[in-house]
């Protein structure tokens, strides 16, 4: 790459940037006209059982994009709202959303609302922030939507939230590649076909393109969204078969302190070594608000030996949030994390002609491969409300992503560096339109031996409007154009609509129906990737063109009863120029993975989601099935790396203070044609319980919990065992003042 | 809750675990494994591994087509465990007729070459690194496995390399050639004891070879088929300074012999050298 390109697109987009931030503030102008003959709404909300009030409630003005929390006593407090009548709601994780229309607004004389919210194992609605990039109550979406909450996060005993994830309706891991509804199967850590958000700002790294999932210590997340299906018109790139977003913790009003320690133990099954498998994790969460100003801390620690050999692993990382009102209708945001990862690599187990199996010890020679990773994720978000029916947002972010091998054949290393501006305006002009539009532009700079030197940038601009047709019918429509160029590389340019509608057929049955198209542009890993290692060899694929895909979906909600609640999809991806890591020999033999566009793919299924609650809220089971029919359209044959049976089932007992639990995962064998390396390999079905059994009291939660309880051995990937039985303990405490 | 809505509960949970306890615990790994359909036998290592060996495998072919190209034909065995004195060991092959089976390794730092054979399966004698059609191995169904495939590996072999200078068109019928090494004094029968198969077409090559220790002829061949008595002799490595003088190179264990340089002048072979057969005969 020309030093000189760069010379010349560095100083563009920071005069873009200049003038993106120049147009904010004359947008803000605007908020002097903004105080006249208003009025203010203040209220409580308070648990509908024991009448303790609820903080951190979102609350929120229907048809306008004003909206807060309440405080530690419950309190809340919406000012400036012009005289007229109006809807207001209040939602919260495990609670059932209220909303309490005709509420008048005079100026001059304050409103009082008070809100008694009842618990809902059953959460037929939610608000959400992600499929629309703002607040919407979950039957206001025609996306299938999954929420995992802290307490999700927290009670399994997470090393990041990928382990909560695992039980996310329709969320599966394949060697650690996340796969919503078996989309991005498993591409041996270069790009994905799921995108992820840090609340709302894109965290991708710009050359593997895969998830960094330890970017966020998990004590710092108030919940994830997973949205499925494609969101590109929203979202672009990356965003082909879905969305996570984790969404992090605001700053508490007042002072909150949780500190978390665990310790656990592999279960030395196969007696390999000698040494006790131990993991230890430790977090620490500070939140604090003075006045105006309020901010976040968070740190995390894992230390673990690892189940086999040379799966050990060291990884620490901190997070930062702070925030600053300027005025009522202004306020900063500022975030940071830091992610440091060195753990043990082997690429596949043991495995000596004459010699057997020995799942549990690295091939020899690679007993001490290790890699060193390095992430560094820095935001900033201007939030300018303009007036109750517009809003204005601008973001800037910076990711870089750094690793190094230590491999005995291989001593590659690579550093990219992310830079993403975004400005979204946010209108909602009448009770029947809410409107969205942005413009946003990434800039990629990876050095290393890895993937070269390389850049590339991304440009796209999207509008959405969500419509009500009549009172029970609403729609979605909305379109992104987004233009890539990568250097060496294809230029290319997407245009990806979006159509969406929402029938509420009955008080608690709503009908959903989308249609959209994604698209995702080649990883920077997929396209210059060269690197040999263990006997593998991978090669560039300059000519790599982006894949786009149409996907559709049908589906319904319905709550039967007071506490079952029923989802039931159809949906269907039709992918175009799919890329797929194809797996050869070159003329000498060596085994070669390549990425290539394969002509025509297609994933369809059906995913059906039970959620139930029993005996006062005491007992509370979760069932997921998913059925995935993912094809390689010229050859008929089945993709790769997809299970195509998916089950999980949460079962969640609560008495006092004692919570017992279990969690079940099947997915089902994958077929020869399936596996890409060493098809002739004995395959079993993935069959796993965890289980825990814990203690809520006040303020301390302590957990025993059982990873893999029946030492199910069993692998995703050829010739990679997943992890043994482990045993741990652990304990928070939560201090809130 | 009363009780009864207990007892259903801890119903439904022991159910649960019961039918978890129920399942099977995944994949096995024991010694029990069998291969249903291949080959299995013994492989003896002579001599101390070389330092320059990244792996070894055993490699099988089925309807084997000689060309720069081979490998691909080849379905590879696990790794065979560097610095192992013998091992025994199964190959799953599906059914069909194996003309090669051989040992191969991996240079550090290299690719996968088929100059790097280390032994090849061939009953008439363990020098012998050309494959015997008639010795070939058939797998006859999907539960037949055939036993005694046992294969010695001579760790001490040298390595011999240099460069060929073709002169003239090759033959049109030409889908085979190699450099061969044979024991002088010549014997019959005629087994080389060792091979660099060689790219068609082509006006220059390098070509390196592993031989044990002995004295050598190297000679190149080409032909139409994968049969000794399919080719015949294109050229030898000549004493220097002469033009029809054969050259024998002596070589010892471990060594490294390098500039063995040959010129083949095609334009002195017959331009039917399909018919043009058989200049060496196997009783």
């Amino acid at each position: 790459m020309k030093v000189g390109n760069a010379k010349f697109i560095l100083p563009t987009l920071k005069s873009l940037c200049v003038f993106l931030i120049i147009l904010f503030f004359i947008c803000g102008i605007h908020n002097n006209s903004f105080s006249q003959g208003t009025g203010t709404i203040t209220g409580t909300v308070t648990d509908a059982d024991t009448g303790l009030p609820l903080p951190g409630v979102n609350v929120q003005l229907r048809h306008t994009v004003l909206g807060t929390s309440t405080s530690l006593e419950g309190e809340f407090s919406l000012s400036r709202i012009e005289a007229g009548s109006y809807s207001v709601m209040a939602s919260m994780i495990g609670y059932k959303i209220q909303t309490i229309d005709n509420v008048a607004i005079l100026p001059g004389s304050p409103a009082k609302l008070d809100f008694k919210l009842a618990m809902s194992f059953v959460e037929a609605d939610a608000i959400v922030v992600t499929a629309s990039r703002k607040a919407k109550s979950l039957s206001e979406t025609p996306n299938s939507i999954s929420i995992i909450s802290a307490m999700d996060i927290r009670k399994r005993n997470s090393v990041d939230v990928r382990d909560a994830l695992k039980y996310a309706p329709g969320v599966t891991f394949i060697g650690g590649q996340v796969n919503i509804r078996g989309t991005t199967g498993f591409s041996r850590g270069a790009g994905s076909r799921v995108l992820l958000l840090t609340d709302g700002v894109p965290t991708m790294p710009g050359d593997s393109g895969d998830i960094k999932w330890d970017i966020v210590p998990f004590t710092a997340v108030e919940k994830v969204e997973v949205v499925k299906g494609a969101a590109s018109a929203l979202y672009g790139s990356s965003a082909i078969g879905g969305v996570i977003n984790i969404i992090t913790k605001e700053p508490a009003e007042g002072r909150e302190l949780s500190i978390r320690s665990s310790q656990g133990i592999y279960d030395p099954a196969s007696n390999w070594t000698d040494r006790r498998l131990l993991t230890t994790q430790g977090d620490i969460f500070y939140s604090e608000s003075i006045n105006a100003f309020g901010y976040v801390l968070a740190a995390g620690l894992r230390d673990s030996r690892g189940f086999k050999e040379n799966s050990q692993f060291f990884k620490w990382n901190v997070f930062g949030k702070a925030k600053y009102k300027f005025t009522t209708s202004f306020n900063a945001i500022f975030t940071g994390s830091y992610a440091y990862d060195d753990h043990g690599q082997s690429i596949q187990w043991q495995q000596y002609l004459g010699q057997g199996v020995q799942p549990y010890l690295a091939p020899l020679g690679e007993e001490k491969n290790t890699t060193l990773s390095k992430k560094l994720f820095l935001n900033t978000t201007l939030n300018q409300l303009v007036n109750q029916k517009s809003a204005l947002k601008f973001r800037a972010s910076y990711f870089r992503n750094s690793f190094k091998n230590d491999f005995i054949d291989n001593q590659d290393f690579s550093k990219s560096q992310r830079f993403r501006a975004e400005y979204q305006a946010d209108i909602e002009p009448s009770v029947y339109h809410s409107l969205i539009f942005g413009i946003e532009g990434t800039y990629d700079v990876v050095e290393g031996n890895f993937f070269g030197e390389r850049m590339a940038l991304m440009s796209g601009s999207y509008i959405q409007d969500e419509f009500k047709i009549s009172d029970r019918l609403s729609g979605t429509a909305g379109i992104r154009i987004d233009i890539s160029k990568i250097f060496s590389g294809n230029d290319e340019s997407q245009v990806s609509p979006k159509f969406g509608l929402i029938f509420d057929a009955a008080d608690r049955t709503t009908f959903r129906a989308s249609l959209g198209k994604g698209f995702r542009a080649p990883s920077i890993a997929e396209l210059f990737t060269s690197t040999s290692a263990s006997g593998f060899k991978v090669i560039p694929n300059p000519d790599l063109k982006a894949e786009s895909s149409w996907s559709g979906e049908i589906g319904f909600k319905t709550t039967i009863g007071r506490n079952i609640l029923w989802d039931v999809a159809v949906y269907q991806e039709r992918y175009f120029d799919f890329i797929n890591p194809s797996l050869g020999v070159d003329d000498t033999l060596a085994l070669r993975i390549q990425f290539n566009n394969v002509q025509a793919a297609r994933i369809r299924g059906i995913e059906t989601n039970v959620a139930s609650t029993w005996f006062g809220n005491h007992l509370n089971a979760v069932v997921t099935y998913i059925f995935v029919d993912p094809r390689d359209l010229n050859t008929g044959n089945l993709l790769s790396y997809r299970p195509q049976h998916l089950l999980t089932t949460t079962l969640t007992l609560k008495k006092g203070i004692f919570e017992l639990g279990a969690d079940y995962r099947f997915a089902s064998r994958l077929k020869k044609e399936q596996l890409e390396i060493f098809p002739d390999d004995p395959r079993v079905a993935t069959k796993i319980l965890d289980a825990r059994v814990g203690v809520v009291f006040r303020q301390t939660t302590l957990m025993l919990n059982a990873e893999n309880l029946l030492q199910y051995k069993y692998n995703q990937v050829e010739r990679n065992l997943e992890p043994a039985r482990q045993f741990s303990i652990s304990w928070q405490r939560d201090i809130k003042r | 809750m009363n009780l009864t809505k207990w007892q259903v509960t801890f119903l439904v949970l022991t159910t649960s675990f019961y039918i978890q306890c129920n399942f099977d615990e995944g994949l096995d790994f024991g010694d029990s494994r069998q291969v249903q359909h291949g080959i299995k036998g013994e492989i003896v290592f002579d001599g101390a591994w070389p330092d320059n060996v990244a792996e070894a495998r055993l490699i099988a072919a089925a309807n084997f087509q000689a060309d720069a190209g081979a490998l691909e034909q080849f379905v590879f065995s696990d790794p065979i465990q560097v610095g192992v004195a013998r091992l025994n060991y199964q190959l799953s092959l599906n059914p069909s007729t194996y003309e090669v089976i051989a040992v191969i390794f991996r240079e550090n730092g290299t690719s996968w070459d088929i100059s790097n054979l280390l032994a090849v399966y061939a009953p008439a004698s363990p020098c012998s690194v050309f494959p015997d059609i008639s010795k070939a191995i058939t797998i006859e169904s999907e539960n037949s496995v055939v036993d005694g495939i046992d294969i010695l590996v001579d760790l001490t072999k040298s390595k011999v390399s240099g460069s060929l200078n073709f002169i003239g068109e090759w033959p049109s019928n030409v889908t085979f050639a190699a450099v061969l090494a044979f024991e002088v004094p010549l014997s019959l029968p005629l087994i080389p004891c060792g091979i660099a198969i060689l790219p068609l077409n082509i006006e220059t090559a390098d070509f390196k070879m592993l031989v044990p220790e002995n004295t050598y002829t190297i000679t190149v061949v080409a032909g139409k088929g994968l049969s000794l008595s399919e080719i015949t002799f294109i050229g030898s490595y000549l004493v220097p300074g002469t033009s029809n003088t054969p050259a024998t190179v002596t070589v010892g264990k471990n060594e490294n012999i390098q500039d063995i340089n040959i010129t083949v002048d095609l334009n002195l072979l017959p331009k039917w050298l399909s018919s043009y057969s058989v200049a060496i005969h196997q009783d």
